[in-house]
């Protein structure tokens, strides 16, 4: 499965990806159709056929045209950009990370072909980033080689993994069950096959399961 | 159209192979039967969806419109050829070869370059993508880049002083004005990617590390390759909006509606915005917040203007009578596909959504929307728009309407399922099965194959029209652009096809007009490339020595032709016009020089980003000897006021002076190299200072050598200059070739005085 069957919580950053996109397939669909329509409407009704003369048409506008009408229309669209827009901004903490004293950090490596997921303690899991639910769980995000990007679909979060730098991404899954990460930049061969497994579970049994981790990190692997 | 055959033959192998998921999850059908026994394996998945992205936009799409405009451009303007027809001809060749060159890669071992057509270093380097392939196809790419910094100079050029008589600024055509906007977009972004890759293949052949080990280097390569990527969509996307500018008057029986805002909000997106928002592609790169917000609201801008061209063409449809002819049809096609594909731009300018859309299919059926949809769509209205003139007889206009209907549907089947496919990455050659995966891409398969057979039509028609089409009369659409005017059409015909920029469509030759140098040169440029590429192997250096030998035999003979002028244009052709080709020279030199200055701005600046970058960095005066890297300095520009002094002489038409000034500079010119080699003959056994040891000696040797590069050529140019002198070449009104010298030599000068602080002194 690469998603969970249905989710009865959502995550607060599939929330806010999902409320800005919905404003923009409604402006987007309702421009795109008054517009298409408006075209296929000229068309139809301008088209030459026979008994139908042209209308004569007189050059009265000249090269410049009608200059106040391109203002109008500039009106019109850039207000609906800037109200896009002001929802993209207002919808920035998508990305920005948030400052909470609680939150859990992971350093992620990616690497050709795979992703290595490092706690706090030093543990480290080559296939699988095991979180608890309801906790924001921040990912510090580098590469060992070449450029990676790590997508998270069920959470509607990404980042890229950059060799020598280290990028941030953070999300809080609300539900317990499994999803998929994928590699979302073209890294080689292993590109399509580069998954690794989320799992979240309920905040008591990672605290089981994190204080049975062994002591001392296992070095190498995968 | 060979290029656009192979690139679609290739991506129709990657569709055959996305059609179908890998079986797994309980689906044992309709599947593949495992991840490694599907149709493509991934390595040729990644190579098919390379050189597919790299194949189409820059030798299928650009080549096409250029084509257009080599020919129609100069008939529109009333032009008897492009200004520099040898340059011309030069420039298609290297297109050509460059392409050969990149498609050679697949027979390379180890197969072509795989990385993605953004070529994303460090994964494009040799570390990671060994082999003589991916250096084939990058030596391609730089020929290619190279060949369009020519092209564009020409065509700028063209434009610029061979307008013909009482052809003003405001006659000029629509298509012109749209070619020229293009240009634009082409003479700043390219040199950035020659940049870029002239960097990568000195990681790659030399083994500098400007990708391979600096903390950032990707993002370098990112922001070098996206500051020419993004504006590349418009040059593919503007000469189709300047087919329909032209066409849709044509056909609606009324004048463009607001022509001069089309104009000026053109204008507006060629420069400055198309250059202000590359970092769009880099939103989860890790860039601040602020320039994600910065870029965002630039990108959003740039749908302005746009808004208000598509609005402009649509508003030319009322009012109006319109006859539903295939290149009419066309035309709509391309403003319909072109509102989809620029509002889900619209979606991506939005660094929140991006977080989903980047690298998915959304992406990829967005831009095919912008470059297939609306530029293909326009170009081949532009096709048949222009048939008539080019072959003389008119194509069949049912077909064309079947070609129209079927290509559209197909088109859409194909695309529009992938704005459906937003949570899928792109480049991935194989995946799960996946409910809402399996029908969009099987679907989207299908119309591939739609669009496609589709295409067979117009091939069809081509042939068509050639062997049994009626004869067309001169202005079958009475159109009232002066390239339909019958009675320029003999001169320039003949013109055109002598500069060979029309492949398939040139057909005759004029003698007196041709010049078999530039091909010459072309092939050793490409032939080099291949000997560098297989370095690895003994006999490698036998052939870069080979191809270096060809390019002296053609520089030479190019000289030469010109010192006897051999190569002369028909008097009637190059004195008609009212400006002289001194102006001419001049300008082209400035437009030369403007595109070096980005070359080396990228270069510098990629400097600045590396050394920002690590830490540890030699304290200066550690590895440099100041004080001989200022005694050359000196000398350098001594050198400048000796070039000046030549010229100085020669405006005052005394000829011995003037080449004894630049006998001088020469002396001076050559000094300088020699102090050089001496210093890296020191630094590199001495010192033990190489290119490939730390990011210090990469940015010196490349930088430092790439000046010592220009410094050659001058020198060799003044070899050419002091001959053509002493022959009395040069008088007091006829001197262009030593002011040109000297302003690029000035240009060598200044960009030494930036060289040498960021690399000795800081």
């Amino acid at each position: 499965m690469l998603y969970p069957a249905q989710l009865t919580v959502t995550p607060p950053t599939v929330t806010i990806w999902t409320t800005l996109s919905n404003y923009y397939v409604f402006f987007g669909t309702a421009a795109g159709v008054i517009v298409g329509a408006f075209m296929i409407y000229n068309i139809v009704k301008n088209r030459a056929r026979p008994g139908r003369e042209a209308p004569a048409f007189h050059h009265e506008e000249g090269d410049w045209g009608n200059w106040k009408g391109v203002v109008l229309t500039l009106c019109i669209t850039g207000s609906v950009l800037a109200f896009v827009e002001y929802q993209t901004f207002a919808s920035a903490n998508l990305i920005a990370i948030p400052s909470d004293p609680n939150a859990l950090h992971i350093n992620v490596v990616g690497r050709q072909f795979s992703w290595s997921f490092t706690y706090p303690n030093g543990y480290t899991n080559f296939s699988n980033l095991t979180v608890p639910a309801n906790q924001i769980v921040i990912l510090n995000i580098t590469s060992a080689d070449v450029t990676h990007g790590l997508y998270i679909p069920a959470l509607d979060v990404a980042k890229d993994a950059q060799p020598g730098l280290y990028t941030q991404m953070w999300f809080n899954a609300t539900q317990t069950g499994t999803s998929t990460i994928e590699c979302r930049q073209l890294c080689g061969v292993g590109h399509a096959l580069m998954l690794s497994k989320l799992v979240v579970v309920a905040p008591s049994a990672y605290q089981q399961w994190y204080s049975s981790l062994p002591a001392a990190p296992p070095k190498g692997g995968a | 159209m060979y290029f656009g055959f192979v690139g679609a033959l290739l991506i129709l192998l990657v569709r055959i192979q996305l059609a179908i998921p890998v079986c797994g999850a309980g689906v044992t059908t309709n599947c593949w039967p495992s991840a490694t026994q599907t149709f493509l394996s991934a390595a040729a998945f990644n190579q098919a969806v390379t050189l597919h992205g790299l194949i189409m936009i820059l030798w299928f799409l650009s080549p096409l419109a250029i084509g257009l405009a080599n020919y129609f451009l100069p008939l529109q303007i009333g032009a008897a050829d492009l200004a520099l027809p040898r340059v011309n001809a030069f420039g298609y060749w290297l297109w050509l070869f460059g392409g050969v060159v990149a498609t050679l890669g697949f027979f390379m071992p180890g197969g072509n370059t795989a990385g993605g057509w953004t070529a994303y270093a460090p994964l494009s380097s040799s570390g990671f993508s060994p082999g003589p392939g991916p250096t084939l196809a990058f030596a391609g790419l730089i020929m290619l880049a190279t060949s369009i910094t020519v092209g564009s100079v020409n065509i700028l050029l063209t434009v610029a002083v061979h307008r013909g008589p009482g052809m003003t600024w405001r006659k000029v055509p629509m298509f012109s004005w749209f070619m020229v906007f293009t240009i634009l977009a082409m003479l700043f972004s390219f040199p950035s990617l020659l940049a870029a890759l002239v960097l990568l293949m000195a990681d790659r052949v030399m083994g500098t590390m400007f990708y391979a080990a600096s903390a950032g280097g990707s993002i370098l390569w990112d922001d070098l390759f996206w500051f020419f990527g993004h504006p590349e969509v418009y040059v593919v996307l503007l000469p189709a909006f300047g087919l329909i500018a032209e066409i849709f008057p044509v056909f609606t029986g009324r004048p463009l509606a607001e022509k001069n805002i089309i104009l000026i909000c053109t204008g507006a997106i060629v420069i400055p915005l198309s250059y202000m928002v590359w970092s769009h592609h880099m939103f989860l790169t890790g860039v601040t917040l602020s320039e994600d917000e910065a870029f965002s609201v630039a990108t959003i801008l740039i749908s302005l203007p746009f808004d208000v061209i598509t609005l402009a063409f649509i508003k030319t449809l009322t009012k109006s009578s319109i006859r539903l002819t295939a290149p009419m049809l066309f035309c709509i096609g391309s403003v319909f596909l072109f509102i989809i594909g620029g509002i889900t731009g619209v979606f991506l300018s939005s660094f929140v959504l991006d977080v989903v859309y980047n690298n998915t299919y959304f992406i990829v059926g967005h831009f095919h929307y912008v470059m297939v949809g609306a530029a293909i769509f326009g170009l081949i209205a532009g096709l048949y728009y222009y048939i008539p003139k080019m072959t003389g007889k008119m194509y069949h206009e049912g077909m064309a309407n079947w070609h129209f209907i079927v290509s559209f549907i197909g088109f859409n089947i194909l695309y529009f399922p992938m704005f459906f496919l937003y949570d899928m990455p792109r480049r991935i050659y194989t995946y799960q099965p996946l409910p809402s995966w399996d029908l969009f891409n099987l679907i989207s398969t299908i119309g591939a194959f739609i669009f496609a057979l589709a295409q067979i039509l117009l091939l069809a028609n081509i042939i068509w029209t050639l062997r049994g089409g009626k004869i067309a009369p001169p202005n079958p659409w009475g159109a009232t652009t002066p390239e339909w005017v019958p009675i320029i059409t003999g001169a320039s015909h003949g013109a055109v096809a002598a500069t060979g920029a029309l492949g398939d469509e040139g057909g005759e030759h004029h003698a007196h007009h041709q010049s078999s140098k530039p091909i010459i040169l072309s092939t050793g440029i490409a032939v080099s490339f291949l000997g560098l590429a297989l370095l690895i192997y003994s006999w490698g250096l036998a052939i870069f020595v080979l191809g270096l030998a060809i390019d002296a035999f053609a520089i030479i003979g190019w000289m030469n032709d010109d010192m006897h002028e051999r190569f002369a244009m028909p008097k009637e052709l190059s004195e008609t016009w009212p400006f002289s080709a001194i102006d001419k020279m001049r300008l082209g030199m400035w437009m030369f020089l403007s595109t070096d200055v980005i070359l080396f701005g990228a270069i510098l600046g990629a400097y600045i980003y590396i050394r920002s970058f690590t830490p540890n960095w030699p304290i200066p005066g550690s590895i440099h000897e100041v004080p001989l890297g200022l005694a050359n300095t000196i000398v350098l520009l001594t050198s400048g006021l000796t070039a000046y002094l030549a010229l100085e002489s020669i405006k005052e038409g005394k000829q011995r002076n003037m080449i004894m000034w630049l006998g001088a500079t020469f002396a001076l010119g050559a000094t300088f190299l020699a102090v050089k080699g001496a210093e890296w003959y020191n630094l590199y056994f001495g010192k033990d200072f190489s290119w490939s040891t730390s990011l210090a000696g990469s940015t010196y040797y490349f930088t430092v050598g790439l000046h010592a590069a220009h410094v050659t050529v001058g020198l060799i140019l003044m070899v050419y200059l002091i001959r053509k002198g002493m022959m009395g070449g040069y008088t007091k009104e006829n001197h262009v070739g030593v002011e040109n010298f000297a302003l690029y030599w000035a240009f060598v000068d200044i960009v030494w005085v930036f060289v040498f602080p960021l690399f000795y002194l800081l």
